[in-house]
């Protein structure tokens, strides 16, 4: 029992989170306020969902925030060519996989380490950003695509981005559990050598992997565009950290090997509702910044403390 | 590699969080039901403040008129801020926290003209009036923009110009990025106290709000035109890169230089007299009447559409009493 407590802290920590939150704000158990926190938590859960990939192969990609940013801009550039929103949607995912696809081949091919190869990609694909819209805002988009940010679905009650969370976490949760790419994730994190030993084609695989977080990156992108209905060059500032936090305190070791899909999407609900706590207790943001610090530093701190027992 | 241990132990995972959301989801449905529908009473009114963000001297003025008349009028105020004025998403959630909290007025400086409209329509539509404040959105429900009449402003500085010259010779004028509004308002503001004058306008150049691009503008500027007799600048990043160039070629004395806006170092540039005068807006009244002007709706009374926060010329002579006057906090 203690076992499977300890492997279930970080959702425990979440259930307390909102008991603790119900006491202090009579407005945070309202369905509106509810629906805020995970619309707001959207964004950062995919990006968390391809961290998870990336981080569980022993990997980290800093670019995510940067990424998100370019392919929204190319995205906001093509539906004011006059794009379907489809097509729209279909050109972020394919900007966000390349760019992820780049950062393999950089690391796999010229074997830089992730930190420096994803480090160069965050700079340059902020910079391709800034280019491609000279630096400014990206707006006019059409309504049908805004659907996609600030839509609601089954009787105006379930956020459009929520439910596209949902079908994702999903299905990286079954890619991660029941498939090769999953399994072989696992044990290029757990160790490289062993698998590229036991026959795993390690190359071909870590790519993949960049290309799923560089994929996710580009969704994320996608709903970000549509919720704030403009393509911005400065969108996804500082959201990697986000997005590492995440998939961090939701159980997985930077060290590889392990992590799941559930505790990313947990450790994104603990920020997403930790920021709306905050809010609401009308917390300056000066201390926001901190308290979301030290509960990363807590946090990680017992994923220490769970593993030296 | 995972063991099959481990792998049972998922199962009781998902049992346990399943277990522990319905626990959450009765929580919810518990404690979601209690409504109040009374009007609420004066000092129970909230009104959330969204600013662009909380990292200048600028801001911290707006917070402070927001929290004064928040005193004054016995409401209370939550002034919330994203990370950075680039910050789009993230003023969004903040705009949405409020709203879920059912405050009974917003006044909120947005990042984006755009982004903003459909959030703040929402909380209209739930019987939130909102204002703008500093930075305009053309929202339909918008009460009232209340902020710096910028084409005053710019008046004000070509005045000034006029004056300290003698209304004749050559000025310069450097403005921010092109198509930025406020900008633009300061120039045409600027154009108008120029016009049916002696004056001869140097073509407008824009450096983009940056301090190293107005330097740079400043130089080749005095370069070509040796006989420049006065420069507006649209903001006082821009002022004290002109300032420098001006200092370089040893000029203070001949060239008659106004900034708009007012920074820490840019009055300290004017204590110096190395800029002659600067167009001071006034972020504390931004904040004060944004809340003023929402109160005073909920009491049923009118709200003017545009509420000007006020321009006053900051020089040399004023410059003491007017740091006074943005020190006080009562």
């Amino acid at each position: 029992m203690k076992q499977v407590l300890f492997r279930l802290w970080a959702f425990i920590g979440l259930v307390v989170m909102c008991v603790v939150l119900a006491f202090l704000s009579e407005d945070f158990l309202t369905e509106e306020n509810l629906m805020n926190v995970a619309r707001q938590a959207t964004v950062n859960a995919i990006l968390a969902l391809g961290m998870s990939f990336v981080i569980i192969s022993a990997g980290i990609d800093l670019s995510v925030g940067s990424v998100l940013a370019f392919s929204g801009c190319i995205l906001a550039l093509a539906l004011k060519q006059g794009c379907h929103p489809v097509v729209g949607v279909l050109v972020g995912l394919a900007v966000g996989s390349a760019c992820g696809t780049i950062n393999g081949l950089v690391i796999t091919r010229l074997r830089l380490p992730p930190f420096i190869a994803t480090l160069g990609m965050m700079s340059m694909a902020r910079g391709l950003g800034q280019i491609i819209t000279g630096g400014y805002t990206v707006s006019g988009l059409p309504d049908q695509f805004k659907v996609l940010g600030s839509g609601y679905v089954f009787g105006d009650d379930i956020p459009v981005p929520v439910v596209i969370l949902l079908v994702c976490a999903v299905l990286a949760h079954i890619v991660l559990t029941h498939t090769r790419l999953g399994r072989y994730t696992y044990a290029i994190g757990g160790n490289e050598t062993a698998a590229y030993l036991s026959g795993i084609n390690v190359r071909a695989y870590k790519t993949a992997i960049y290309m799923i977080c560089g994929g996710f990156a580009g969704l994320a992108g996608v709903i970000s565009t549509a919720r704030v209905a403009a393509g911005l060059p400065t969108a996804g500032l500082g959201y990697e950290l986000d997005a590492i936090a995440a998939v961090v305190i939701g159980g997985a070791s930077l060290f590889g090997g392990e992590g799941t899909i559930l505790g990313a999407i947990t450790g994104a609900l603990i920020i997403g509702v930790l920021k709306n706590g905050l809010n609401l207790m009308k917390v300056s943001e000066y201390w926001q910044t901190f308290t979301i610090g030290a509960v990363i530093v807590g946090a990680v701190t017992v994923e220490r403390f769970r593993h030296r027992r | 590699m995972r063991s099959n241990n481990e792998r049972s132990g998922g199962w009781r995972r998902i049992f346990l969080a399943a277990l522990a959301a319905m626990l959450s989801l009765t929580l919810a449905v518990g404690c979601g039901s209690r409504e109040t529908s009374e009007e609420p009473g004066r000092a129970e009114r909230r009104i959330g403040v969204v600013l662009k963000a909380i990292d200048s001297e600028f801001w911290l003025a707006v917070r402070d008129g927001a929290q004064q008349a928040a005193r004054e009028e016995d409401v209370e105020v939550t002034v919330l801020a994203p990370r950075s004025e680039t910050d789009v998403e993230g003023q969004l959630n903040k705009i949405e926290d409020l709203i879920a909290q059912k405050v009974n007025g917003l006044a909120v400086a947005a990042n984006d003209v755009e982004s903003v409209i459909p959030t703040l329509e929402r909380a209209a539509r739930m019987g939130i009036p909102f204002v703008t404040i500093d930075s305009d959105a053309n929202a339909p429900s918008k009460l009232s923009f209340i902020g710096t009449d910028n084409v005053y402003g710019g008046k004000l500085a070509g005045e000034f110009i006029v004056e300290a010259i003698g209304g004749e010779g050559k000025v310069a004028l450097i403005t921010g990025v092109p198509g930025q509004q406020s900008h633009i308002a300061r120039r045409d503001g600027f154009l108008q106290a120029l016009e049916g004058g002696s004056i001869e306008l140097v073509p407008p150049q824009p450096a983009n709000s940056d301090r190293m691009m107005a330097l740079n503008v400043t130089e080749n500027l005095l370069e070509s035109e040796p006989d420049l007799r006065a420069m507006f600048v649209t903001n006082s990043t821009m002022a004290l890169g002109a300032s420098e160039a001006i200092k370089a070629r040893k000029l203070p004395e001949k060239v008659v230089l106004v900034g708009f806006d007012t920074s820490e170092e840019s009055l300290e540039a004017v204590r110096k007299g190395e800029i002659d005068a600067l167009i001071a807006q006034s972020p504390f009244n931004m904040g004060y009447l944004g809340v003023k002007k929402l109160v005073e709706h909920l009491d049923g009374g009118s709200v003017d559409k545009r509420i000007d926060t006020g321009t006053q010329v900051v020089t040399s002579a004023n410059l003491e009493e007017y740091i006074r006057s943005t020190q006080t906090k009562p």
